[in-house]
């Protein structure tokens, strides 16, 4: 059997019962929601976990057929609800995982309550009516920034790290450096992320949801916001004042108190 | 290099050409946020005359006390960058190399066309045995326990003949006739439940709301019962072999009206729409997501324990509440749904109703020659 748990880096605590699953978007892993999470420990149960590949997961479990698809992450988690028995769940997630959410609560609605969604896109690249905000050749030279910024760190260190089990230092530095061990996984999630299109998707989202849309978010621009409120059956939008497209980093406290307001909804 | 007036005042990201922007906010502006410091990160600046400058930045992000700041070098790498991108060019080589080798292409593609092969054969192998396991459990014991009984009771009657003539035996008549019937009732379901596994014509095109209004239309001329509302929302075309897929229908609909709420107009609403599943279902670690149809059969009716989710799906299971049902429909839909390389699984809440979900690929695989 799998260790769900220990693959996923899968961690829980707080005091209440209600479960809230924050989940990370591209290029990092749990760490991002740490100055989110605190104000919700006490009235609720906190879900953080790392996608495989991502974060502090277990990299051998990496499964490129599975994680060719945003499905695949999906499936992430639904076994972490299923492993957890979670019911009712809050689904926080950012960017690429507000979109993997939305496909988890399609395929199980049982498990989810609501879904905050944070800087989300349906699909990045421009199409005939429909501006994502990229053009395909953006994206092929995103992935040659990686490939320069990852080769330095592959070559370098993965020997080390290849010799050097017993010094798991080696591998945790280039974790905290990018939030992800392998290149060649960043680059499949990067390809996946932005070269997916699941406009069709939204309007099977039978679930409310709240979209934290970012005034001045170059990889979710405030179209892609209006997009998405307009064809999500039940949706809130929200156009914070921070900018970027981390808000849970750079403005924690909009971010918080946007969620709290949604969730005092009922 | 940059005036250094024109750049004050603006945001470092409209420095940036468009895809390191992206590598912006998704790594270095997470990285400077958590760990306050970041180095030797390769991005591209964007000149004002539209043309691009390699460049390796540097940058520390501290708290002022009066809001954060992030201060960052950048120097270009032109040299590095040469030689970098001959390190990418010669790994990207080889790994055309690789990628180009037609044969292995076609022998790893085949390859997977066999795994996949082999993982329906798997799956339809443990479902035969299933049903063999279900039919002994039937002769074993389904269509024993009524055949013993007539024995039991005719041996009565026929000694109480011997004595008397009286009403105790016209009772024991009325069982060993009612046994008589359950018998052939059996035995019919087991004869349809077997046959229907080679019936159902070609694979052809179907549309979810034509099979929902047509096994609609079959149930209320057969049975007569028309008082429920049928709310059909989207439909989706996909492959199957439509007159079994008519009768599964007809058995969802007829399993609803069987177990609907005595106090409440019975309501059915089925939804269909597609969504991405792996088409492998048994084989572990072998993923290949394609567009399925995700049919989704929802009435308001009485419910039952979730615990018999996967029970109710037997042949001739049923649960108590089921007065004259065999337990034929839902064996049959489980069978019909399997055919096709499907799933079906049902959740249910006492007192509120029932929701089956069917989901199928909308391509069936081809027959292998």
């Amino acid at each position: 059997m799998t260790d769900i748990l220990k693959r996923n880096n899968v961690r829980v605590f707080g005091k209440g019962t209600k479960p809230v699953v924050f989940a990370h978007g591209f290029g990092c892993g749990q760490q991002m929601w740490r100055h989110i999470w605190p104000t919700f420990e006490n009235d609720y149960l906190i879900v953080l976990f790392d996608y495989v590949g991502s974060g502090s997961s277990d990299v051998n479990a990496y499964n490129k057929e599975r994680y060719n698809s945003l499905s695949g992450y999906a499936e992430d988690v639904l076994d972490i609800c299923a492993e957890l028995g979670l019911k009712d769940v809050i689904f926080v997630g950012h960017s690429v995982s507000s979109v993997i959410g939305m496909l988890a609560s399609i395929k199980k609605p049982e498990y989810f309550d609501k879904l905050v969604l944070v800087g989300p896109s349906p699909r990045y690249i421009n199409d005939q009516d429909y501006t994502g905000g990229f053009e395909h050749g953006d994206i092929v030279e995103l992935l040659d920034t990686m490939d320069s910024n990852y080769i330095g760190w592959a070559n370098f260190l993965g020997p080390a790290i290849m010799k050097n089990p017993e010094r798991p230092e080696l591998a945790a530095e280039l974790t905290d450096s990018f939030c992800s061990t392998d290149p060649v996984i960043a680059r499949q999630f990067a390809q996946v992320t932005f070269l997916s299109d699941n406009r069709r998707d939204l309007r099977h989202v039978g679930r409310p949801c709240l979209i934290l849309q970012c005034s001045d978010d170059i990889i979710a621009p405030v179209s892609v916001g209006h997009y998405i409120h307009q064809h999500l059956p039940e949706s809130k939008l929200v156009i914070m004042e921070a900018t970027g497209h981390c808000p849970h980093l750079s403005a924690p406290q909009e971010t918080i108190s946007q969620m709290q307001q949604f969730l005092a909804q009922d | 290099m940059v005036g250094r007036l024109k750049i004050e005042g603006t945001g470092i990201e409209e420095l940036l050409t468009v895809p390191s922007r992206i590598f912006y906010q998704t790594h270095l502006f997470p990285l400077l946020a958590m760990k306050g410091v970041v180095s030797e990160i390769f991005l591209t600046l964007q000149a004002s005359d539209g043309s691009r400058v390699p460049v390796m930045l540097n940058g520390k992000r501290e708290d002022t006390g009066n809001g954060m700041r992030s201060i960052c070098t950048v120097s270009t790498v032109w040299e590095r960058q040469k030689y970098e991108k001959e390190l990418i060019a010669s790994r990207q080589q080889y790994q055309k190399a690789h990628e180009d080798n037609q044969v292995l292409k076609e022998l790893t593609a085949r390859l997977q066309d066999q795994q996949q092969e082999l993982d329906r054969k798997i799956v339809e192998l443990s479902r035969r045995k299933q049903e063999y396991l279900q039919l002994g459990k039937v002769l074993m014991h389904d269509m024993q326990e009524p055949i013993r009984k007539i024995g039991f009771y005719f041996d009565k009657v026929l000694s109480g003949f011997s004595q008397q003539a009286g009403s105790t035996s016209d009772q024991m008549l009325v069982k060993i006739s009612k046994s008589v019937a359950r018998l052939r009732q059996l035995i019919n379901s087991a004869q349809r439940f077997v046959a229907s596994e080679d019936e159902g014509g070609p694979v052809t095109l179907l549309s979810t709301e034509k099979l929902i209004r047509d096994a609609t239309d079959e149930f209320i001329t057969l049975t007569g019962i028309d008082d429920f509302e049928l709310q059909i929302e989207g439909s989706v075309s996909f492959e199957g072999r439509g007159p079994v897929f008519t009768t599964l229908i007809f058995e969802l609909i007829s399993n609803a009206v069987r177990f609907r709420k005595k106090d409440m107009p019975l309501i059915i609403s089925v939804r269909s729409l597609i969504v991405q599943e792996n088409s492998f279902l048994l084989t572990a670690d072998k993923y290949h997501y394609t567009d399925h149809v995700q049919i989704e059969f929802g009435d308001n009716g009485v419910g039952f324990e979730q615990r018999f989710a996967t029970y109710i799906f037997g042949l001739f299971n049923k649960l108590e509440s089921d007065g004259d049902g065999v337990g034929l429909g839902l064996a049959l839909c489980e069978q019909i749904v399997s055919r096709h390389h499907g799933k079906i699984s049902a959740r249910s809440v006492v007192g509120s109703g029932s929701k089956f979900t069917i989901v199928l690929p909308v391509v069936q695989p081809k027959q292998p020659v």
